[in-house]
């Protein structure tokens, strides 16, 4: 067995490693389920391209909607080339985040708000006819803004 | 040629820990470490006790609950040092950003007002003025351009509500 026969053996041997690895990819379609349609680059493991693959996130409890076109990277459960799983976004894919199963928009610092006031408010004080006291009606919704936020998360 | 091939994967049996592997999280402990069984039963022995997320953004600290899912890997393919490298959706515990323990709000959620306890007020009265008595007598109209006013205002505690009335439409929570 020569040096080139051994390492196609080693390779061949050893074949599975191919899964070990993360590949760049391109996304397709994105089912109702949240699963992705992809192409891999390398043409070795390209095929028809994967279907169904589904997402692992670096975050619990996130599920995403992502564009057609977007970038990831493609990776192997346990290295087995049946298992495969969609990882690791390069910037400007995303559509949606949802964290927990969340249907409302994240407010922000300087997002508006509105004040809800008491039926009666009592109002004392002067006019120019003499002193009143009394009662104040506000029917009107007030605009508030939010003032603050965390300062390193921004949405 | 077989005996061969197992001697080669004798030599490469680290490459094992080079896999990410399913898992589920039985147990969150309060300093953010996970027990964790892996689906392998090659690797699942009695579980991978107190390991940590590497999380998917910087400054994050994410926490799964019990049952989520997750996939393990072993840093620099060294079986004494997992840790869960990627989550499937759902089996949220808790996340936090740089540090934060103060919850987001979302659009709708309600907000407390904080005014003082007296307001000062100045102005200009415009409408109709009613005069004390029973039966009511009809109101009195404010002089043309209005009734200048300067006092206060006293607002009950609690009794001020507001909601969000806007959000980023592409984060939800």
């Amino acid at each position: 067995m020569n040096d080139s026969a051994l390492a196609k053996f080693i390779r061949f041997v050893m074949r599975d490693t191919r899964y070990h690895a993360l590949y760049p990819c391109t996304v397709e379609a994105q089912a109702a389920d949240g699963t992705l349609d992809l192409t891999p680059d390398d043409e070795a493991i390209r095929g028809t391209g994967l279907q169904a693959v589904p997402i692992r996130h670096g975050l619990p409890g996130v599920r995403v909607k992502v564009k057609q076109g977007a970038r990831l990277l493609l990776g192997f459960e346990a290295g087995d080339p049946t298992r495969p799983f969609a990882a690791l976004w390069e910037p400007g894919a995303i559509e949606e985040i949802s964290i927990d199963g969340g249907t409302k928009p994240v407010a922000r610092a300087g997002d508006a708000a509105t004040c809800f006031w008491p039926p009666s408010v009592a109002v004392t004080g002067t006019t120019p006819v003499g002193a009143f006291v009394g009662t104040m009606t506000i029917t009107s919704p007030a605009p508030a803004i939010l003032a603050a936020g965390a300062p390193r998360f921004k949405a | 040629m077989r005996a061969l091939e197992r001697f080669i994967r004798w030599v490469c049996r680290d490459l094992t820990y080079h896999r990410h592997y399913p898992a589920t999280v039985e147990l969150a402990h309060p300093d953010g470490s996970m027990d964790v069984t892996p689906d392998d039963a090659e690797l699942r022995g009695f579980g991978l006790g107190t390991i940590r997320a590497q999380a998917g953004l910087p400054g994050t600290v994410a926490i799964g609950a019990r049952g989520a899912r997750c996939l393990v890997g072993f840093r620099g393919g060294d079986p004494e040092r997992p840790y869960i490298s990627a989550w499937s959706s759902g089996g949220l515990g808790s996340i936090s950003i740089d540090g934060g323990v103060a919850g987001v709000s979302g659009l709708g959620d309600p907000l407390d007002v904080l005014l003082p306890p007296v307001l000062a007020l100045s102005g200009v009265l415009n409408g109709f003025t009613q005069p004390p008595g029973a039966p009511p007598p009809p109101p009195i109209p404010t002089p043309p351009g209005g009734l200048p006013f300067s006092g206060t205002a006293v607002v009950a505690p609690g009794t001020v509500t507001a909601i969000v009335q806007a959000g980023n439409p592409k984060l939800l929570v």
